[in-house]
C-alpha cells in the first residue's frame, strides 16, 4: 500500500508539484486581484464577490502549505538518500519519501498541457480581459427585426421613477400597462442603432454571472412629427441616458408587449438633452 | 458587430463561467482532501441502509443536508466513491444534489413568482406556472430522474464493476489487520495536513482543467446559438420546444442557482419546456461532460446521459399534457396591482 516514487519518476513528481504550486498560486492570486481591483464586477453578481475572494485566499493557503511540505520532503529525501548510501552493503532499502508512504489515489505523471490550459485565465487577466460588459449588439436584437410605426401621439400622464426591470415587468399585465402609459421616465442603457428615428436601448440583467445575462431591450422612437433625428454615428455603442414617454406596443406575431419610450424633442429640450451620452457604469448589470 | 467585440464577449462569457465555479471547485477539492485523509475506508457504507433503493433515495435528497453545486460536487463524489460509497448512491447525489437543495429551491421559487399572472394580449390567462408549481415540479422531476438513473447505474455496476470508473475513482483496497479490523497507518498532524493539501491541489488541478475546457466550449457555443433563436424555433410546437430547451440547457452551462431566472425570461414559452431546461441543465451540460470524464469511463457517461435525456423528455412531455388539460380548470386570473406595486 505504499505510494513510493521510484528514482525514475521522482523528477516528474517534483516537476509536477512545482508546476502545481506555481499555477495554483497564480490562479489564487488572480482571484484575489480581481476582487481587489473590482474587475470581478464585470463578470459576476455581487453575491459571488466574497466567494471569489475566499476561494483565492484558500487556494493561496493551500499553495503555501504544499510548498512547505514539498520543501521538507526534499530535505527528508536527501537524508534518506544519504542513509541508503551508507547502508549500501546492508542489502536493504528504505522508503524514499516518508510523506508518501500511503496510497491516496493520485496520478503524478507529467502532463504539461494541463498547465497550459490552467494558465489561460491568468494570461487573460494579464491582458486586462475582460475590460467591459457585453457589447451593445451581442446576439443582435429581436426588436430591431420588428417593423413598428410610431404612435400618433402619447398623452403625457405625469412623471414616474422606474427602472428598466420594473418597466419590463410592467408590460406583462393590462393594469400595469394602463398605469405606466404616457408616464415620462429616464432610463440608462447601451445604444443599439436601428435608424435615425429609432434605436434600441439595452441593459442586461444577471442572476449569478454574465453567462446567464438576460437582455432587456426597450424601443426608443422619436416623434414622427419632430424634425430632429438621432445620429447613429454619434451614439453607436455608447452608454446613454434617455428621457421619454412610455408606450407599449403589441408585439407582432406574439402575445407579448414591447416597452417603448417615445421622444418629443422641443426647442427647450432638443434630442441632445433627451438622449445624453454618459460614461459606462462600473457595474454594467442590473441585478 | 466587429470581431474584436465578439472576442471580448467570448472572453467575458468564459471568465464569468470560470470564476463563478472556481470558489466551489476549491471548496469541493478541500472537502475531497479531508475525506481522503480523515475518513476511514468503508466507514460510510456501515451507515447505509441494506436496501439499495432506500440508499439511492437517501443519496438523492442528501443535497438538503449537504448542499453542493454541480461543479463542486464532482471532486467530493469521486473521493466518496473511492471510500466505498456505492456508485449508484453517488450518482443519485450527483444528479439530484444541485436541484434538491434549499438555495436552488428558493431561487426557482423567486424567479417564477408572479408568472401565474401572465396574460395573453386579449386579457386571458397565459397559464404559466408560478413559483410553487415550478419549484415543486422541478424537485419532483429531478428526484425521479436521479433515482431512475441511479438504478440503471446500479445495474450496470453489477455487470461491469469498476471498469465503469476512471482509475482515480476506483475504491481503494482495505488493509485488514490481525484483529479483522481496518488497518490504519499512524501519521502526524503535519503529515495529514500535507496529504490533505496534496490531494486538494491535485483534485483542483484535475477538475479545473476540464472546467476551463468546458467553459471555453460553452462560451463558443453561445456566440453561435442565441436564446432568441431557440425561442423563435420553439414558440408553437410543444415537443420541439421541450427538445430545444433541453439542448439550450446543455449548451449554456448555467449554474443551477441562476438557470431559473433565464428560464423565466422566456415569458411565453410553454411551462413544460422551461421545466425540461431546469431539470436537465444541472445534470448535463458541456462543462459537466468534460468534468465527468475525470470520474467515469465513457460507457458510464453515455449511460447516465442517455437515461437522463430520455427521462427528462418523457416526464416533461407528460407534464405538458397534464398541464394543458388541467391548468385551465383550476387557474383563475387574479387582479394585479398597477406596476406591481
Amino acid at each position: 500500500m505504499t505510494h513510493d516514487h521510484s528514482h525514475g519518476d521522482r523528477n516528474a513528481y517534483y516537476l509536477n508539484q512545482l508546476f502545481t504550486i506555481a499555477v495554483c498560486g497564480a490562479l489564487g492570486g488572480v482571484a484575489v486581484m480581481l476582487w481587489w481591483s473590482g474587475t470581478i464586477r464585470l463578470m459576476l453578481h455581487p453575491k459571488f464577490f466574497l466567494w471569489v475572494l475566499l476561494g483565492g485566499i484558500a487556494l493561496l493557503v493551500l499553495v503555501v502549505l504544499r510548498a512547505v511540505a514539498v520543501w521538507r520532503s526534499i530535505d527528508e529525501l536527501a537524508a534518506v538518500s544519504d542513509h541508503v548510501h551508507d547502508h549500501e552493503d546492508c542489502g536493504h532499502e528504505h522508503e524514499p519519501c516518508h510523506h508518501h508512504a500511503h496510497e491516496h489515489g493520485h496520478e503524478h505523471g507529467w502532463q504539461p498541457w494541463r498547465y497550459v490550459v490552467l494558465l489561460l485565465p491568468v494570461v487573460l487577466y494579464l491582458l486586462n480581459l475582460p475590460n467591459q460588459g457585453f457589447s451593445a449588439d451581442a446576439g443582435g436584437s429581436e426588436l430591431n427585426r420588428l417593423s413598428l410605426s410610431a404612435p400618433e401621439s402619447v398623452r403625457a400622464t405625469g412623471q414616474a421613477s422606474v427602472g428598466f426591470v420594473e418597466l419590463q415587468q410592467a408590460s406583462l399585465t393590462p393594469e400595469s400597462r394602463d398605469y405606466y402609459e404616457g408616464k415620462t421616465v429616464t432610463l440608462t442603457g447601451q445604444y443599439l442603432a436601428y435608424s435615425p428615428k429609432r434605436f434600441t436601448l439595452r441593459r442586461y440583467k444577471i442572476a449569478c454571472c454574465a453567462a446567464d445575462a438576460v437582455k432587456l431591450d426597450a424601443v426608443i422612437m422619436v416623434d414622427d412629427k419632430a424634425a430632429e433625428k438621432v445620429d447613429p454615428d454619434t451614439y453607436r455603442d455608447k452608454w446613454v441616458e434617455v428621457t421619454g414617454r412610455i408606450h407599449f406596443f403589441p408585439k407582432p406575431g406574439s402575445n407579448e408587449f414591447i416597452t417603448a419610450l417615445i421622444l418629443y424633442p422641443t426647442k427647450d429640450e432638443p434630442i441632445s438633452q433627451l438622449v445624453k451620452i454618459i460614461p459606462p457604469p462600473a457595474t454594467p448589470w442590473l441585478n | 458587430m466587429d470581431n474584436i467585440a465578439k472576442v471580448k464577449d467570448f472572453v467575458l462569457t468564459f471568465t464569468s463561467i470560470f470564476y463563478e465555479a472556481l470558489p466551489f471547485i476549491i471548496l469541493g477539492a478541500v472537502i475531497a482532501g479531508i475525506l481522503e485523509e480523515m475518513l476511514p475506508q468503508r466507514l460510510l457504507t456501515r451507515f447505509l441502509p441494506r436496501s439499495r433503493t432506500l440508499a439511492i433515495i437517501i443519496g438523492a435528497v442528501l443535497g438538503l443536508v449537504f448542499p453542493m453545486c454541480e461543479c463542486g460536487i464532482i471532486p467530493v463524489m469521486r473521493r466518496l466513491i473511492r471510500k466505498g460509497l456505492p456508485l449508484s448512491c453517488c450518482v443519485a447525489y450527483l444528479l439530484a444534489g444541485p436541484i434538491i437543495n434549499v438555495v436552488v429551491m428558493l431561487s426557482t421559487f423567486v424567479a417564477f413568482s408572479g408568472m401565474e399572472n401572465a396574460v395573453e394580449p386579449g386579457g386571458g390567462l397565459a397559464y404559466q406556472m408560478g413559483g410553487w408549481w415550478m419549484m415543486s415540479l422541478r424537485i419532483a422531476l429531478g428526484f425521479l430522474v436521479a433515482v431512475g438513473t441511479a438504478h440503471i447505474v446500479e445495474w450496470q455496476y453489477r455487470l461491469y464493476g469498476s471498469k465503469l470508473l476512471m482509475p482515480l475513482a476506483i475504491p481503494a483496497k482495505v488493509d485488514i489487520n490481525e484483529d479483522g479490523e481496518e488497518a490504519e497507518e499512524k501519521r502526524s498532524a503535519w503529515q495529514r495536513l500535507s496529504n490533505i493539501t496534496d490531494t486538494a491541489l491535485h483534485d483542483f488541478i484535475d477538475i479545473t482543467v476540464f472546467l476551463i475546457l468546458g467553459a471555453l466550449l460553452a462560451a463558443f457555443t453561445r456566440q453561435i446559438v442565441t436564446q432568441e433563436m431557440i425561442a423563435d424555433l420553439s414558440r408553437n410546437h410543444a415537443v420541439l420546444s421541450i427538445v430545444l430547451m433541453m439542448l439550450l440547457a446543455v449548451l449554456l452551462c448555467l449554474c443551477s442557482e441562476a438557470d431559473a431566472f433565464v428560464a423565466a425570461s422566456f415569458i411565453t414559452l410553454r411551462p413544460a419546456a422551461k421545466l425540461a431546461f431546469l431539470v436537465l441543465g444541472p445534470m448535463l451540460d458541456l462543462k459537466l461532460y468534460m468534468m465527468y470524464t475525470r470520474v467515469f469511463r465513457p460507457r458510464l457517461i453515455y449511460t447516465i446521459f442517455l437515461s437522463v435525456i430520455i427521462q427528462v423528455f418523457i416526464y416533461s412531455y407528460v407534464t405538458h399534457l397534464l398541464w394543458e388539460h388541467y391548468a385551465p380548470q383550476f387557474m383563475v386570473a387574479p387582479v394585479p396591482t398597477p406596476g406591481g406595486k
